[in-house]
């Protein structure tokens, strides 16, 4: 029987440890180490989550089931492995299921509401850049949003999570010649996507 | 060079990844191309606005909770497979006391062993009684026969007489594999949405097939496609039918497997998948279409392709709905897009000629 005080003890170092060794603690049935592991990577995981499904009632299922599965596979996780690495694939492949299910895109933006800003930036001297840029980042973020889950996901870990080819091949399993070719038809669909709704505007 | 190599080259001089040769071609394409510059002014332009910007923070208070619902959720699934069945027999799913998982993964060996025998005796019996639902083969049942055979089977006298007699393929037996786990890449992730149970590495785990349907099953109509919930929960029930699901699809995809190395241009999909319900078919794709997503470069990847494109084929022939037969047939595309074994892009390509023939019909 381990005395509470010493428990207490081991409990507050947890945080101190990597990943490996929490993960070998999981793998041996200690859950709370767990909960280590998901506060250490919750934030990034939502936000994958949610720049994928733009959604944040969905991005919150989908972060939290992240974490569930990856709890029960945990026995199949090599430990010497990058483990976010592990946890953005599970992530990213929920994502694009869930994106291959929902019929039509969600309106809701991901990014702060324009009357937040306007609140914020009233009478500012930099409050006409704001609105035009926010306007701007709207047209873009539609332009991501119309690409398919496939383009999609390769140009958020590359441009939100800055990831490199080789990081996002092994995430989404696919070859970095695939990482490649599908960020440059990513960037041309976008780009196409945006031209078309400026010229809506015009 | 036309523009569109330079574009390619655009987006690898974006990331920094572009050599230095590529580097050159490219800075003197530009000084000559006003299209080809504008499209990289507005990919930087593009680019630097998304970095910057800030992705909309949850509530306050969002961050204190999300680990303890994590932990919660994670709580309630364990408890709802230890109420539902023989799963409580199998304490793997905490991952706890390695001697309690070793216990557990003897168990489930023994479990599929018994799943596996019973369905072999079952599939003896099915094949030696003719049922409305195992129409005569209306193509070279001689030579799909043989083929079958050649795939290493080797059917008992009486079997064969009932076969010639029916005009009928045996097909094969249970297909006696390796563990698919035991060939995953190491460290794939779990299917998308998997309740799998976590299962120590030296464990024999239960055979894909039935975990893959086990996940359509339980996982597909979960999230948006409420209405169909009790249907799936059906299905989700009795594991032995996902498996012999799974393995009728897969007997017809084998024998067509071995015809297709053996040249056969062209074969229907056998009327015995007809047993299977449309409902059941969709639950075996979107199964096998998660399989594959979780862990694309599993060597059971082309054997989902190939899986995946029968059970379109069945579908499509079901329902007759032109949305089924194009979204199989761009589904096969994809695949053929993906697929590097030869083997399984000219089964699929047999696959996307049977589809685009059903939708001229």
């Amino acid at each position: 029987m381990v005395p509470f005080m010493e428990r207490a003890e081991e409990r507050k170092s947890y945080t101190e440890k990597s990943d490996d060794e929490l993960i070998v603690l999981v793998q041996r049935g200690d859950r709370g180490s767990f909960d280590v592991l998901v506060k250490r990577y919750q934030r990034r995981i939502y936000f994958l989550a949610l720049r994928m499904a733009r959604d944040p009632d969905a991005s919150d299922d989908l972060a939290q089931e992240t974490f569930v599965n990856a709890y029960f596979a945990i026995g199949s996780f090599t430990v010497g492995r990058r483990f976010y690495t592990w946890l953005y694939r599970i992530c990213m492949n929920l994502s694009i299921n869930y994106l291959n299910k929902r019929k039509r895109a969600v309106p809701a933006s991901q990014f702060d509401d324009e009357e937040d800003v306007l609140e914020r930036e009233a009478g500012g001297p930099d409050a006409v850049d704001v609105l035009i840029s926010k306007e701007k980042t709207a047209k873009i973020e539609a332009a991501i949003e119309s690409l398919s889950p496939k383009y999609k996901s390769v140009l958020v870990l590359r441009v939100y999570e800055d990831m490199s080819y080789e990081e996002i091949a092994g995430t989404l399993g696919i070859s970095v010649g695939t990482v490649m070719s599908r960020l440059f038809r990513a960037r041309n669909k976008m780009l196409e996507a945006l031209g078309e709704l400026e010229e809506q505007d015009k | 060079m036309s523009c569109d190599k330079f574009e390619e080259y655009i987006s690898l001089h974006v990331d920094g990844k572009l050599d230095p040769a590529g580097e050159r071609s490219l800075r003197e394409h530009l000084a000559g191309c006003p299209r080809c510059r504008e499209t990289l002014a507005a990919l930087e332009s593009v680019e630097k606005t998304v970095r910057s910007a800030e992705a909309k923070e949850p509530r306050a208070g969002y961050w204190d909770t999300f680990s303890g619902r994590v932990m919660q959720r994670i709580e309630s699934e364990e408890e709802r497979r230890a109420e539902s069945g023989w799963v409580k027999w199998l304490p793997v799913v905490r991952p706890s006391a390695g001697r309690r998982l070793r216990f557990a993964a003897g168990v489930a060996s023994i479990a599929v062993a018994v799943v596996v025998g019973v369905l072999f005796v079952a599939r003896q019996g099915e094949r030696a009684i003719p049922t409305a639902l195992q129409p005569l083969e209306r193509e070279t049942p001689v030579e799909k026969g043989k083929d079958v055979l050649a795939e290493g089977e080797k059917p008992s006298d009486k079997e064969k007489a009932v076969a010639v007699e029916k005009k009928e393929v045996p097909p094969p037996a249970v297909k006696t594999e390796a563990p698919p786990a035991a060939a995953k890449t190491e460290n794939a992730p779990p299917p998308a949405q998997t309740q799998a149970v976590p299962a120590p590495k030296e464990a024999t785990p239960p055979s894909a097939k039935n975990e893959v349907l086990d996940v359509a099953a339980k996982t597909e109509p979960a999230r948006e496609d409420k209405a169909s919930a009790p249907a799936a929960e059906k299905m989700a029930q009795p594991r032995t039918t996902s498996f012999t699901t799974a393995d009728r699809l897969t007997s017809v995809t084998a024998s067509d497997r071995t015809q297709a190395a053996g040249g056969v241009a062209r074969q229907e999909v056998s009327d015995r998948d007809t047993m299977l319900t449309v409902e059941e078919l969709r639950a075996f794709i979107a199964g096998w279409k998660t399989q594959i997503a979780a862990s694309p470069a599993d060597s059971l990847t082309n054997e989902g392709y190939r899986e995946v494109a029968t059970a379109y084929c069945v579908l499509a022939k079901q329902t007759g709905d032109g949305a089924d037969i194009e979204e199989g047939a761009r589904v096969i595309r994809t695949y053929l897009e993906s697929s590097r074994d030869p083997a399984t892009r000219e089964f699929l390509a047999v696959r996307l000629q049977e589809l685009q023939e059903l939708r001229k019909k």
